[in-house]
Parts: structure tokens; sequence; C-alpha cells
């Protein structure tokens, strides 16, 4: 019971011990543990020989040699799970080596000992067994603790990186233990192997050893999970993760890591570096001596140098421009007063303007520049564009002035001054900058005016935001002219308690306005008069827009408020609608207008008859078609009108009535003439020459009978020009006289007559064909009939030249010609101009009335015995109506 | 020469005489029909089985039919018939509008204005042949 109440005291002394020590490692250094280790060591050593007791009666122990060496190998795994494999190393190599020595120590007081017994015989040899080592066993204690150390620590690294978190414990035990057993094995294979003792031996320590593992587990693990919390991180080795195999290269990685932290250091120089080349700012360095010491890749560009060629350079030998040159005395300054200088400068060899910064320090100056060119730039286009704003503010025509809440005028433009100083404000005081327009309008209001009161209502109610802007027309009379004025308020900007007020001179606005009105109202008046009304209309919205007539004439109260659209209808007849708006379709497709007239109802009932005149229109936006049109009230018109048309249908029906009657009347009036005629002709054939004194009264009969035919024909003609529309028809002047020709065959008429026809023809004639015929057919016959009969030829020359304007006719013959006397009354009705004449003296009448229809001349050119020439013009009606 | 047949219609009996004396006279036909209407005329043509008379002296202005209808009768007879028969307008009518109607007919070979005289009727022979 002793024995192991005293064993269990050395273990908890000597752990105790070693944990006290290495808790206090950061205020004392490893350097105790460390001696309390080498002290265990060789106190263990030397208690090798000390007695055992025997465990079951059978196997040896050495309570106190198990307990130490176990001790040892746990501050080594203590150290090495805290502190890393250096200072486990360092301990294991410490021991070693105080071991030697101690051993070489011992030999020479041995022999010191041994010497001074010689010496000494009284002494007795054996009296001290303290310096009397078995080198044996001690070398190989040795050997074995550093192959110990060795498979603890990779063994332990092992496990660790193998087996989860919760199982620390075991990872602890198991190194612990297996090296024990390691140990235990060694230890006794190489000194005890082959004697008798080997067995008992081996397993008294494999016995004791698992025992002081498992109680040193329980101490370590206890230790680290409760006492030593700390996180470790004063080490890579101490890593839990780490790879067992990174404790034989740990040298390696210490040169890694040494490179790699040059790495890194020169990486964050560089970085360093790039950052001062990087930022824009251009940066040197002068020394005490005003040599570079450094230039960044900026400043070498600004300088326009290479960075590296400059260091060491003196700056003003380098650049002797710059001597004299403001920042030269900047420079100056900032060295001398140790003083920050900031200033910028344009630096002409350059074109440029450069910010400096100087900052002094004792070893000299660190100067930033920047190349601020383009901020000036943009500094001097602000400013002009600030005096292009002040520009365009000036040649304003409105007077515009701005002021603050306060009523106070900040600033006006040179419309507003000028206004004022035409309005004899001689020196501006009570109206431009500096003045209270405020205070101004409440100096009016007191002096009465009544338009200064409205203006401050105004404005301060856009002052106070109850309204978004102020705006106000007033007269301003001049005592030459009369003036209008618009006066606007309206905030400065969005956010800003300044106002902007404007005057701007809208005289002949009000002018052209006025001027408008007169004219809407002479229009209305006019359209009033005239009752025309109009109207505009978009088919697609159907809005309506109606003037005032409109309303008038359509009986619509104006102040209705009824769909004008559906107002409108229901004035119009139903059965128009369809009508309606086919036409407003085909307006809108045709983009047409139309004209068209129809009823509406008035409200007593009675039916107004309206003209309306429609065109179709873009609207405004461009987009849909309108509708403008004109109504008119021609209720009136109409009424005359109808009974025009129906008069006009009257006469047309009893011309044609009367045409028929002339025709059967001519006809009926002739037919007896006709058949007297061939009576007489009959009597001629059969007359015997006996009945000579017959033949002169049937000769005469046939005469009368003659006139009486051409009187009756001449009526007809004369008839049928004076009654029937002139018409215009395509004029072939070949057939035309051919047509003639033709029927002066049928006029019994006999003549051996020679006749030539000149026509030339150019382009559509177009005239009244059967005036024409009627024209040329008296003037023919009259040439054919009265032809002289002393002349051994007889000659008829008709000539006709027709253009686009006129056709020129030309009838020539050389009959008996007309006397001087008669020529101005042939175109009389009933003149004779011959005794010869067999006809009534209608012809050349209906020749002279027949061409004034056609509108044209004739003219005529005779001679007594020598020929007649008639000249005729006719204008070609190629308009198709005359 | 002369024909077989002439037929006169008018329905005046002076212009038909006057005619009838002048064709005689003149002697081109065998034979002269006369009738006072062209409802007669149709008739008689109707009823003749051989062919119809070479000339037609026809008027324009008769009651009941006038020339112009009886043209229009006259086109629907058979072609056969119709063959060699020519028709003359004989008329007191000047009107332009008359004679060109006639002249425009297919079968109206000249239009004449009354009273028939030898010299017309030469001029119309010389025509015919």
């Amino acid at each position: 019971m002793y024995v192991l109440a005293s064993i269990l005291i050395q273990f908890l002394l000597v752990s105790i011990c070693i944990l006290v020590f290495f808790n206090l490692r950061e205020k004392l250094g490893l350097a105790p543990v460390y001696i309390l280790l080498g002290c265990l060591q060789y106190f263990q050593v030397n208690l090798e020989n000390l007695s055992s007791f025997k465990f079951l009666g059978e196997y040896p122990m050495y309570p106190a040699s198990v307990v130490l060496f176990s001790a040892l190998l746990f501050a080594v795994l203590l150290i090495y799970i805290k502190e890393g494999v250096v200072s486990a190393r360092t301990l294991i190599i410490g021991i070693l080596i105080s071991n030697l020595f101690l051993t070489v120590l011992f030999e020479i007081i041995s022999a010191q000992d041994y010497f001074v017994r010689n010496q000494f015989d009284d002494i007795d040899l054996n009296s001290n067994v303290l310096f009397n080592i078995n080198y044996k066993y001690f070398i190989i204690g040795t050997i074995i603790l550093f192959v110990d150390f060795i498979l603890l620590v990779s063994i332990y690294q092992f496990l660790v990186s193998k087996i989860k978190k919760p199982f620390f414990f075991f990872v602890l035990f198991l190194s612990l233990w297996t090296v024990l057993m390691f140990d235990a094995l060694a230890f006794n294979t190489a000194l005890f192997y082959g004697t008798s003792n080997y067995a008992p031996s081996l397993i008294g320590h494999i016995i004791g050893k698992s025992f002081s593992a498992l109680l040193f587990s329980i101490i370590l693990y206890i230790y680290l999970t409760h006492i030593d919390k700390e996180v470790v991180s004063t080490s890579f080795i101490a890593d839990q993760k780490r790879d067992i195999f990174s404790i034989f290269t740990f040298r390696k990685k210490y040169l890694d890591l040494k490179i790699e932290k040059e790495n890194t250091e020169k990486e964050l120089n560089e970085r360093f570096e790039t950052t001062l080349l990087k930022i824009s700012d251009g940066v040197v360095s002068l020394d005490k001596n005003w040599c570079y010491t450094y230039v960044n890749k900026n400043a070498g560009q600004f300088l326009n140098r290479e960075p590296n060629s400059l260091i060491g350079k003196h700056i003003w030998t380098e650049f002797p421009e710059g001597v004299g040159l403001p920042f030269y005395d900047a420079y100056h300054v900032a060295e001398k007063t140790q003083q920050t200088q900031y200033f910028e400068e344009y630096y002409e060899p350059y074109n440029k303007w450069f910010e400096n910064r100087i900052y002094p320090s004792t070893e000299g100056l660190t100067i930033y520049f920047s190349d601020i060119t383009e901020q000036k730039k943009a500094q001097q286009a602000l400013l002009e564009s600030e005096a292009f704003n002040k520009g365009i503010l000036s040649s304003l025509s409105a007077h515009i002035a701005v002021i603050d809440k306060t009523g106070e005028i900040l600033a006006v433009n040179k419309a507003w001054d000028n206004f004022s100083l035409e309005n004899g404000e001689f020196n501006l005081a009570r109206t431009s900058v500096g003045s209270n327009y405020l205070k101004e309008c409440e100096n009016a209001i007191s002096r009465g005016d009544a338009l200064s009161q409205k203006v401050l209502e105004g404005l301060l109610s856009v002052l106070h935001k109850k309204q978004s802007s102020f705006k106000m027309e007033y007269p301003c009379h001049s005592p030459g002219e009369e003036r209008w004025f618009t006066l606007q308020i309206v905030p400065f900007g969005n956010a800003s308690d300044k106002l902007v007020i404007s005057h701007t001179n809208v005289t002949q606005l009000k002018t052209t306005e006025k001027k408008l009105e007169d004219s809407n109202a002479k229009l209305k008046e006019a359209q009033r008069l005239a009752k025309i009304g109009n109207w505009e209309f978009n088919p697609k919205t159907k809005d309506v827009f109606f003037s005032d007539e409109m309303y008038n004439i359509l009986e619509i109260n104006k102040e209705s408020q009824d769909d004008l659209f559906e107002l409108y209808r229901s004035k119009c007849q139903p059965e128009d609608f369809d009508k309606f708006n086919e036409l407003v379709n085909n307006a809108v497709y045709k983009e047409e207008g139309y004209e068209i007239g129809y009823y509406v109802k008035g409200n007593d009932g009675t039916l107004k008859y309206i003209n309306e005149i429609c065109e179709v229109v873009k609207s405004e936006n461009g987009k849909d078609l309108i509708l403008k049109g004109t109504i008119q009230d021609v209720t009136k018109e109409k009424l005359i009108n109808d009974e025009l048309s129906r008069k006009n249908e009257e006469l047309q029906k009893a011309n044609i009535e009367l045409d028929r009657f002339v025709y059967s009347a001519s006809h009926d009036l002739r037919a007896p003439l006709t058949s007297l005629r061939g009576l007489i002709q009959i009597m001629e054939m059969i007359l015997k020459p006996e009945d000579e004194e017959l033949k002169e009264p049937l000769c005469l009969m046939s005469t009368t009978i003659d006139k009486m035919d051409v009187f009756i024909r001449s009526i007809f003609d004369y008839s049928v020009n004076s009654r029937t529309e002139v018409s215009a028809e395509n004029i072939n002047f070949e057939e035309l006289i051919a047509s003639v020709w033709e029927s002066l065959k049928y006029m019994n008429i006999n003549s051996n007559i020679k006749s030539t026809i000149n026509i030339t023809q150019e382009g559509d004639f177009y005239s009244d064909k059967k005036r024409l015929e009627i024209v040329l057919g008296n003037l023919v016959s009259n040439a054919i009939k009265y032809y002289d009969k002393d002349k051994a030829e007889h000659i008829l020359n008709i000539t006709v030249t027709a253009d686009k304007k006129n056709a020129y006719i030309v009838i020539e013959d050389n009959g008996i010609g007309i006397g001087q006397e008669h020529i101005d009354k042939i175109f009389e009705m009933f003149y004779r101009a011959t005794k010869l004449s067999t006809g009534s003296g209608m012809g050349m009448y209906i020749v002279k009335e027949t061409i004034d229809r056609l509108n044209g001349t004739i003219q005529i050119d005779s001679e007594l015995n020598k020929g007649t020439t008639f000249r005729l013009t006719i204008p070609n009606s190629n308009d198709h109506s005359v | 020469m002369t024909v077989n047949e002439i037929l006169l219609i008018d329905d005046n009996y002076i212009d038909n005489f006057i005619n009838k004396t002048i064709l005689t006279r003149e002697k081109i036909a065998e034979t002269i029909t006369v009738k006072l209407s062209p409802l007669e005329a149709l008739e008689y043509l109707a009823s003749k089985t051989d062919r119809f008379p070479e000339l037609i002296f026809l008027d324009i202005k008769m009651p009941q039919m006038d020339g112009f209808e009886f043209l229009s009768a006259f086109e629907k007879l058979s072609e056969e018939q119709k063959e060699k028969c020519r028709i003359i307008m004989l008329s007191s009518s000047h009107n332009m509008e008359d004679i060109e109607t006639a002249k425009k007919n297919p079968y109206v070979l000249e239009y004449l204005i009354k009273p028939l005289d030898s010299s017309k009727l030469n001029a119309l022979l010389e025509l015919i042949v």
C-alpha cells in the first residue's frame, strides 16, 4: 500500500512540477522546464540501480524510474503540442548533450575518486555509488530516449491527423503508451535479451509503463483541455492538422517560409511602388541636397524623363528652366518653413496646368503634382458658359429679375435696367440689384396702384408655394403708345426659395389678338348676314365645332349640353342619313370634298333648305382627316331655283313642241309646193307645141313656188338658230364642206360652177355644226345662184384655215356682186339687194344672226359685176362650251 | 335600162301621180305598183313569193308609219327577196338629219328631194348601172 501511495505521490509531484513550470513559460520561458527535465533524466539514470519490487511476486518493477522516464516523455509531448517541434527537439538534444557531458564528468570524478582513494587507504571503496554509472545501461537508455522522442512526435502527429477531435484523449494515451511499450521492448531487448531476466523484466516494464501512460495521459488531457486552452498559434509545427512528415522537412519549410516572407515583402514593396506609379499624381522626393530620391512613373511622364534616370540627379541641374519659377520659390519656402505648400501653376513648356502639393520633412521634400489641365479647361468652359448665359440673358427682350425670399433683387438682365431707365428711374435705386421688390410693390400699393396689389399677391402665393407660378397680363400705356405686358413669376429652379420675375412686352401679340377678335367679329357678322355657318367635324372622334351662325341656322340652343352631333342629326331628315354617311365616308376615302343640298327641320316645323360645302383637310397632328365646311340657308334661293327649273322644264317642253311644229309645218308647207312643182313639170312635159302661150304662166308659177320654198326654208333655219342651244362638236371642215355641197344638190340649183376648195386644219376644231351648215349653205348657195351670165367661167373659191383659236373661212365668187349702196344693208331682215333675187331677204339675215350666236364675225367685200368675197372668223370652242 | 317592177310608197296621191307619170314616160319599169302607206307596202311585199321590186321610192313623212320605220321593218324581210331591191328616199325634206339618217341605211341607194324629174331620174339610173 505504501508503495502504491508513494508512487502516486511521485506521479503527482513530478507532473504538477512540470505543468507549473510549463504554465509559467510566458514569464520564465521554457528554461526551468528544461532544467527540471534534465535533472529528472539524470536522476532517473541513477535510479537504475535502485531497488525494485516484484510485482505479483514475479515481475521486477522500478517505480521511480518508470515514473520519471514517463514524465520525461509526457513533458516532451506537452511541449511538442503546445510549443512545437523546435522546443521539443531543443529539450531532447539538451538532455542528450547534458547526459553525455554528465557521463564524462562522472568518469572524471570517478577517476578522481579512485586516485583519492588510492592515496588515502582508509576510505571505503564502495562507500559512494552515486558516481558509479552502468555505461551500457546509460548509453542504450539515451539512444532509446532519442528514438522515443522521434517516435512519440511522429505517432502523435499521425494520430492527431487521423483521429477526430472528441477522441483526443486516446490520441494522447496511444502516443504515450505506444512509445513506452516500444521503449520497454527496446530497453529490455537491448539489455536482457537471452538472460533469464528478460521476460519478467519486460512484463514488469510493460505493466508499469502502461499504468504510467494511462496516468500521464489523463493528466495531460485534463491539462490541455481544461487548464491551458489557449489556441495554439505560435508555431506552424503545433498545427494539429499538419502532416507528420513536415517535422522531417521543417528546415526546408523554414527556408521556404523565409523565401515566402521575402517574396511577400517584395510584393508589398512592388505593390506600394505600383500604387505610387498608378496614382495619377506625379510623385517625386528630393533629399536635402535637391537630388531626386524617388520619381514615380507619372512624374517621369510629366517631366518627360525616365524615372530611374533622374534618381540621384540634382533637380535644378536637370531642370534649369524651373529656376525662378513659382514652384522653385514654393519648394524653397516649403523647405525653409517646413510647412506644406499648395499652388496651381501653368507650365508653359508643356502647355499644361499643374497642381502642386509640397510636403517637407527632415529628409527633404516630397512633391505631388497632378495635371489639372482638363479641370482648368472645364473651369474655363464653365466661366465661358456663365458668360454665355449672361449674354443670352442680356440679349433677351423680356425684363428679367431674380429675387430672394425677402424680396431683394439679386440679379437683373439688361432689358430690366433699360426699361427702368426708359421709365425715368435714372439711378435704378428702386429697381435694380439690391433694392427690394416686395417693398417697392408695397410702396406702389400705398400710392393706390391696384395692379401692384395683384402682383404682390401673386408673388407671395408663389413664394409660399401656394401656386407653382403666377402669370398676369397688364396694360402699361406710355403717353405715345398702348403697351401690354405679361408678368410671370416662377421659382428659380426646383429647390430654391428664389423667384424669377419676368415682364414681357406682348403689345404686338395683344394687337394681333385684337385684330383677330375684330376680324372674328366681322366674320361672325358676315356669316350672320349671309346666313353662312362654318363647321368642323372629325369623323373618327365625332367631335363637332359649330360657328355661331350654325346654331342660328339649325336653330340649336348654343347653351345646350347635349351632344352637338346628335343635335345636328335630330334636325336632319332621317331619310338623308344614309346619303350623309356615304358622302362622309366617300369624302374621307377619296380625301375630296363635296357639295350637297338638303332640308333641315326648323323648330316651328318648316323646312329649310341648306346648301353645304365641305372640304377634307388633315388635322393639326396630321393623323386624322377632318371635314371642314360651311352651310348656308338657301331656302329662298331654293324656292326661286325650283320655280326656275320648273319654268325651264316647261320651256324646254314648249321648245321641243315648237321644234316639232316647225319641222312639220315646214314639211307640210313645202310638201304641196313640191307637188305643185311636179305637176307643173308634167304639164310642161305634155305641153303641145301649139300651147305656146301656156309656157310663160307655167314658168312663173314655178318661180313663185321656188320663192315660197326658199322662204319656208329660211324660216326654218331662223327658228333653228334662234331656239336651239349652241353646241360644240368636233368639226372636220373637209366633211362639213362636202356635206354642204351635197345638200346644195337637193336645192334644185343648177350651175356649171368651177369651184376650188382649200382646207388647212390644225388640231381639233369645235363649233356648232348645224349652224355652220346654215351659214355656209346660205353663202355658197348665194354664190352659185347669183352667177354672172356674162362671164364665161363661174368661179367659186372656198378657203378654210383652222387653228387652235379660230377658223378663217373665205368664200369668193366672180358673180354679179353687190352694189356699194346695198352692202351695209344686206344683213337686214327681208332686205333684197338685187332684183334678180328669188329669195325672201331672210338668208343673209340668218347668216349674220347665226355667226353672232357662234361669236364669230363676217366681213364682205363686193363690187358690182366683179364678184363677192365673204371673210368669216369663227372661234374655236375647244373648251366645249360657248 | 328597165326593171321589172318599181314600188312607190307615198301617202300623197298627187306625188304618186307625178312620180308614176314621170316613171311611165321614161319607160324604165314594166310594172309600177303604188302603195299609199308603208303598212300596205309591207303587206304587199309579204305577199310576194318571188323577188321584190328592184326599186322602191319611199317617202318619209307619212301617217301611221313613216319611211324610217318602214326601213326597220324592211330589214327583217327575207334576204333572198331583198337581194336586188334598192330603196330611193323621195321626200320634200331638206332636213340634214333626215338626209344623213337615210344615207346611213344600207338599203338606201339615194336620197332625192321632190319633185322627181327626168334629170334626177337619169342621174339615179346612172347610179344603178
